[in-house]
This record gives structure tokens, sequence and C-alpha cells, in this order.
């Protein structure tokens, strides 16, 4: 479709930024007070019966501050409790009313807010970003017909084809009951035990096991909706859809030794990085593509539509990109707006509407059903954040601190009394109504035989890697099952992973110093009268061979807004290259940060000085996307002599980083461990730029940066870093 | 399990406390206990070696009861969550040497190992 996106500033008001703004406090310029709007005169002392007697019932600001204290926390959500999230606005690009009648699909002048929340699944509210861990990608579209919830993740299927069985999944992915170990991980027993007995989860396992589980930003995911819905256009025809979100950054990740050393360096990684970036201006977009099916081909795939565990490969249904998110502004308070931002798959609008996947089908009940707990009663929409920019009148009334002022007699339909208000709509006036799907059938407790097929999409999936792609998953599954002490759920899993491929579990069994089994995966997820042969997996040969869209070699690449460069720098550095490369960078929209053994400012070996950004003991290479090492005669000679200098280096090389050397700072390059083995002629020197000045290294160093990583490195010189 | 699995359970073997062994021609016949698997090895004259796992407990340790040990053999039994193990060796005297093994478990829940 073409792009006539209009309106393109990117001011940061919206109608969602109105309606908050009504909630919103600033204390500047105001006096203390108690809650109950009293002017506080001493806030150190509490009352006592004397200066050194005891305190006082009496004191109720005291009471009043620690008891407010004491509740301030509330329940953790039971999944994708660790999370980050930003305002910002959608815009479609052109109406796609062939398709589906939602407003904010149909009117490209139209800005919708969104509130979008990211996070990891398994671990705890102050759990590390870097976990290998599904993200999810939750959205929140205020439209002007009501609250839309695009509650997604950044991989486009789920372990499980029935909500039956989430609690069983989270109960196995989460510290194990009896110690709580390990905290956001899933390299344990439990996990692992669970997913080798239900073979349906094989193709996100392959997905979880690949490099998409450890992103390097946030705002470099792609996103999905994970579920085909339904749109519904104003003649009630419906059709198909799955829902993309397609990084305008592409889709990064980090080494997961990389992850690993961020968890304790910063675990705030990804928080602090979607932070700083929409601070920066850098403000993260996404592209919305649909995969429309017509109704008519539901049953043309080889595959069931309904079954969440699957994708439509791009090849057989193209992503048409219909729109665009830009998140421009971050929370006033985390609290407030992250933490009791409440997603609700069940929250669509006219033009909208569900299908029957099960596991749908049971998100359906359970998002409301958790928040009632977490946030304390059923009038948690009225919280600013959940809010629409939609009136809401109905007669829904009172409950645990209902905010709403309902006036008037009536609370009940039909009613004479209050004019028959408030009304229901009519199709024409923009009432909701759901989809007319024919059903006609048995009730019955079963999985439909067309769910069956588990291992073919895993193994196109595998296919699809790249080779430094395919040879993280071996590692990932060898780290994971290495961690696993029950030596059955090893083998176990090995038999499953041979389904994928024969190859990958060869590997993984060597490194876990076994054989792959033999036989047939079997399915564990059996009802007790049920003949386990009609469970048993059907082995089914991929229709595709390879799929573009599933690797991350093949994403966008070349733009290196907000990547972060740093600049190792010791007195007597060459400052005027310092500034040349920051120039370049800057022009380039990337940013950097000067590194040094010590903080404060060091002097150039001209006349100038340097500002130093971070020590080598407060930063790491592990936070930067690239090294730039400047010239200078003492600045070499001092980093050339600083190991936590050589280090810095040696690991941005071993996680496949750009590095450009200037000048004489080849010294330090040779002080290095791959520096001292290298022939810069091969192709493991790629994204290691040499060269005499900035003007001569700078376009090099920029292409290297867009090319994010330089995986081949990691075939020839595994770096002791 | 796959007797590749079994073999670093089975290198513990030297680290850990016999519960019962006998020599019978040179056929040293070891039992022990390594975690949640009870595990008999018989070492042949010539060297070659022979495990049978004879009690498992999937997600716990399993207790030791008392060892009762017999003139032609030993009866040991292990305690679990679901039930108690029997485990009997018996070496009969014969021509040839010979080793009669029985495992039995009385489970007092009911249990399903895939």
């Amino acid at each position: 479709m073409a792009k006539t996106q209009k309106n393109n500033t990117f001011d940061n008001h919206t109608d969602k930024t109105n309606d908050l703004e009504k909630n919103t406090i600033r204390d500047q310029n105001t006096f203390m007070t108690s809650d109950q709007g009293i002017k506080i005169n001493d806030d150190q002392n509490s009352l006592k019966a004397g200066e050194r007697g005891p305190s006082l019932l009496e004191d109720f600001l005291l009471r009043e501050k620690i008891t407010h204290f004491d509740h301030e926390r509330i329940p953790e959500r039971v999944v994708h409790a660790r999370g980050s999230a930003a305002h910002g606005f959608f815009q479609v690009y052109e109406p796609i009313e062939k398709y589906s009648k939602a407003g904010f699909l149909n009117d490209p002048s139209r800005r919708t807010p969104v509130f979008v929340r990211f996070s990891t699944v398994a671990g705890s509210r102050g759990s590390t970003d870097l976990a290998r861990d599904v993200r999810g990608f939750a959205v929140k579209f205020y439209t002007e017909e009501g609250n839309f919830d695009l509650v997604g993740n950044n991989m486009p299927v789920f372990f499980i084809q029935d909500a039956i069985k989430f609690p069983d999944l989270i109960h196995a992915v989460k510290p194990e009951p009896h110690n709580e170990i390990p905290q956001a991980a899933s390299a344990h027993d439990t996990f692992w035990d669970f997913i080798s007995l239900m073979p349906e989860s094989t193709h996100m396992i392959a997905w979880l096991m690949s490099d998409r589980a450890i992103p390097r930003s946030y705002r470099m995911m792609e996103g999905f909706g994970v579920h085909t819905f339904r749109f519904i256009n104003a003649k009630a025809e419906s059709c198909f859809v799955k829902f993309h979100w397609k990084p305008l950054l592409g889709v990064h990740s980090v080494a997961w030794d990389e992850a690993q050393k961020i968890s304790g360096k910063d675990p705030d990684f990804h928080r602090r990085d979607l932070w700083q970036a929409i601070e920066d201006g850098n403000f993260p977009q996404w592209e919305l593509g649909v995969q429309i099916v017509p109704e008519k081909d539901e049953h043309n795939y080889p595959f069931d539509l309904l079954d969440p565990t699957k994708i439509i490969p791009e090849e057989l249904v193209p992503v048409q990109r219909i729109g665009k998110m830009t998140l421009n502004r971050n929370p006033d308070n985390f609290f407030a707006e992250t933490e009791q931002v409440a997603f609700h798959v069940g929250n669509i609008v006219p033009g909208i509407d569900f299908t029957n996947d099960p596991l749908m089908q049971g998100r359906l009940f359970s998002y409301t059903d958790t928040q009632l707990i977490r946030l304390g009663g059923p009038n948690f929409h009225e919280i600013p954040i959940n809010r629409p920019v939609a009136e809401v009148h109905n007669n829904q009334r009172d409950g645990h601190m209902r905010q709403t002022i309902n006036k008037g007699r009536v609370s009940y339909h039909p009613n004479s009394l209050g004019g028959g208000c408030p009304f229901q709509a009519k199709l024409s006036e923009g009432g909701f109504a759901s989809y007319g799907e024919r059903i006609d059938a048995v009730k019955i407790r079963e999985r439909s035989r067309s769910f069956f097929d588990h291992f073919s999409q895993a193994t196109l999936f595998y296919n699809s890697q790249s080779e430094p792609e395919k040879a993280h998953m071996v590692d990932a599954f060898s780290f994971e099952l290495g961690k696993v002490q029950t030596m059955e759920i090893r083998e176990r899993m090995l038999l499953t992973i041979s389904k994928i491929d024969k190859g990958l579990a060869a590997q993984v069994a060597y490194n876990l110093g076994l054989h792959v089994p033999k036989g047939k995966v079997v399915n564990e997820g059996v009802p007790a009268d049920a003949d386990p042969r009609k469970y048993a997996p059907v082995e089914v040969k991929p229709t595709l061979e390879k799929s573009a869209a599933l690797s991350m070699a093949n994403t966008v690449k070349g733009n290196i807004t907000s990547r972060i460069v740093a600049i190792l720098v010791a007195d007597g550095v060459n400052e005027t290259s310092v500034i040349a490369l920051q120039k370049v960078l800057t022009k380039a929209g990337a940013s950097f940060k000067t590194v040094a053994p010590r903080l404060g400012f060091i002097e150039g070996e001209g006349a100038g000085q340097v500002e130093v950004q971070d020590s080598f003991l407060t930063a790491s290479s592990v936070m930067f996307d690239a090294v730039f090492v400047p010239s200078g005669i003492n600045s070499v000679a001092t980093l050339s002599a600083t190991p936590e200098a050589i280090h810095f280096i040696n690991e941005a090389y071993r996680h496949c980083k750009p590095i450009a050397i200037e000048g004489d700072a080849i010294q330090v390059l040779e002080k290095t461990y791959f520096g001292a083995r290298l022939d810069v002629n091969d192709a493991y020197s790629d994204g290691l730029i040499i060269a005499n000045s900035v003007k001569s290294l700078s376009t090099s160093f920029i292409e290297a940066i867009g090319q994010h990583r330089f995986w081949a490195r990691e075939t020839a010189h595994k770096v002791p870093a | 399990m796959s007797d590749q699995a079994a073999t670093p359970a089975l290198f513990h073997y030297k680290d850990s406390s016999v519960l019962f062994s006998r020599n019978v021609n040179g056929y040293e016949t070891a039992m022990f206990c390594i975690h949640n698997s009870v595990w008999v090895l018989v070492t042949m004259p010539s060297g070659f070696r022979l495990a049978v796992r004879c009690a498992y407990s999937p997600s716990e340790p399993l207790e030791v009861l008392p060892v009762r040990e017999q003139e032609n053999g030993v009866t040991l039994k292990f305690k679990s969550s679901f039930g108690i193990f029997q485990v009997t060796l018996d070496f009969p005297a014969s021509d040839c040497t010979m080793l009669h093994y029985k495992s039995v478990v009385e489970l007092t829940r009911s249990i399903h190992i895939p």
C-alpha cells in the first residue's frame, strides 16, 4: 500500500495526553499537605509525650503517612510482571474499509493515541530485562470508538494450543516452588519437563531458543498479535487477519554471553534504552502489518488458522503494511501508568472480532479476572491510564474505588425515568455486533486433528535461520538443557529437537554428552480416557523449505539512529579525532560516550580537554553497539597498559561489534587477544576498521554499525573475555 | 533413561557409599543410591560392567531404610513420596555364577512416569 501519511510532525500531544492531564499533579510552589489537604508544619518528627517519650496514637499525620506507605504495593502481574511502557500514536496510511470498518483504520488524518507496554514473561517485577524469554508487546489504542488492545508478543506463536494449559505452562517456567529458583529463567527442570511432554510447544521452543529471545532493544523487536483475528467491514463481511508490528530500526539481538553480562551490569538495559531513546527524540516506530485471509480460504492451508502454534508464512500471505505507530512520550509516573495499565484481549472495537482459537478464547476470560485482584476491584477501567477517550455511559455502578459520580435515579435498562438513557446504539450508529459466525456443533472437550502437526513449522523456522543463528540455537538448547538435572528430561528433549532437525539435535546431544534417542515423540497431554494414539504428533513434511522473514539476518539494516558508540580515551588523546567522530555520529543519528580510566576531564594532546562520561569501572562494552579508539601517543600508551581497556575491546570483538581504530591506536589493538592473531584480510576482520584518520574510517564505521553485528567472527576467534 | 545418560551417574559410584557389595567368583556386585536412583552395578572379571537401575524417584531423593543382609543376598527398602521400593538380590548356589534381582514397588498413590 502507498504510504500517504499526513501530519508527520512529532508533537507528543494527543487526546489521551489531555485526558491524563486531569489527573496529573505538579508540586512546584505548593505546600506539603496531608491527604486531607491540611498543611503540614513538621514532617521530621512524630508527635511524642515529651521529647524522649513514646509516640502518641493521636498523631494522625504519622499514621496517615505510615499507613499509606504500608499499602503502596499491589500484587505484581502473574506473568509479564517486568515491563516498560511509553505513549505515542498510530496513524493508518490509507483506509482499509474493504476489510474493516474500524474507525482508526480508515481515517489517515486521525492520530489514535496509544500506550505500549513491553515486558518479559517469567521474571518478577525487579528481574533483569535480558532474560532469555518471550517479550510482551501490548498496545492499547485509545480510539474514538473505544479502546482496542492488541495484546501480543515478539514471537508469532505460543507454547500451547488451549488456554486450559496456561497455568501449567506458567507453573513450569516460573521459579520452582520449593526453593523459588531460578529467577527469570527457563533453564531448569520443571520447564523442560513440561515442554518435553507437550510436543505442541516445539515451534515456540524453536523461537525461544533463537536470538529473538534476547533482543537488543524493545525498539528492535517485531510484534505479533499471535492469534488469528477477524476484520469485519461495513457490510458485515469477515476476513481473517494476523497482526504484525515491523520495527523501522530492524530486528536485532544481542549475544547470549552479552545478555548474561548485561543482566549483571545493567538489569534495566531495555527499560533505560527505551526511556533514553524517547528522551533523546529518537522515537521508536513500527509499521502495522496485516496478513489477510479471505473467509473462503480458511481451510486452504496445511495448518489450522485457529492454532496459535502456527504462523502463516509470509510467502503464502504477504504482510501488507497499513499504518505506523510512533512512541514519543515517556510516562510521567511508572506506577500510575506502566504498572496500573490493564490490557485485555477482549477490548475490541467495531470492525475487529475474535476467532475460535482456543487459546484466545481463554484469554478473553483471564485478563479481566487477573486485573480484578491485581488492581483491587471492578473499577480499574476508571484508572486514568485505562479509561478510554471515548465517553463511557452504562449502568455499571459502585464497587471499590468508584470514581465516576453517576447522576440521577436510573441505573438500569430499559427505563422510563431516565428517558431510556443511555441508549443502545444501532449498527449504523456505531454499535458493536459480534460477527454472526455459524456454529453447529456437539459440546465436546477435544483437540482438532488439524492441530497435531507440531514439528513442520519448527523445522521451517530452523531451516530459515542463517548459519550464525542456527549456531546460537545449538548453544541455547545446550545451555538450557545443560542446566536441567534430570537425565530423562534431557533425553526426551533431544528426541523432540530431532523432529525439528536431526543435525541440530546431534549438536546439542554432543554438547550434553548424550546420543539422540530414537523413536516417536510422545504427547503426554492426553485426557484420561482418550486413546493416546489419537493425540500423537503427526509428522508432516514442511511445504516451504525456507521463509526469509523468519531470519533476523534479512532484517532492515543501515539505520544507526540511537546506536551508542564507546570512545576509549585517556590523557593525551587526539581530541580533534574525538570531536570529528562525534560530529559524524551525531549527523548519522547515533550517540556516543567517552570511556576513560577515570572520570572528570582528560587532557588532549593539543590544548583541548575531553569530558569523560564513563570510566572503565562504571561502563562495560556490553552497554555499547560499537567501539572507537582514537589516536594520541600518550592515550594509546595508557590504554595499552590498562587491562580494563583491553578487556573492553576484546569483549566487543567477542560480541561481534564494529570496532574502529585510528592511527597509532593500532598498538592498543595489538594488545588484544584477537589483534595479535588476526589477519586483516580474512573475513573475521569484517567490522574492524583501521585507518589513519577519522575522515578515512568514518564511512566504513557507520556502515559497519548499520550492519549491527559480524557474527562470522564467532566461528574463528572465540575471545576469552 | 539410556545407557549413555546413566553413565555420569555411574561414575559417581566411587564416591558414593556402597549399600551392599559381594564378590562371587570374581564378579563384583555393588548396590548404591545416588540421589533419586538406586543402581546395581556388576563388574565382571573381564572388566565389563552391567548396571541396572532398580529404584527411581523422579522428583526427590530416595530414603534408604535399614538394610537386611542374609547369607544368600540382601533385601533393601527405599522410601519415596509415592511408595516403598523393595529390592532383593540373591546369589543362589550353583555351578555357574548367578545373580537374582527383584525390584518391587508398593505404591501409596497413583503415579505416571513417561
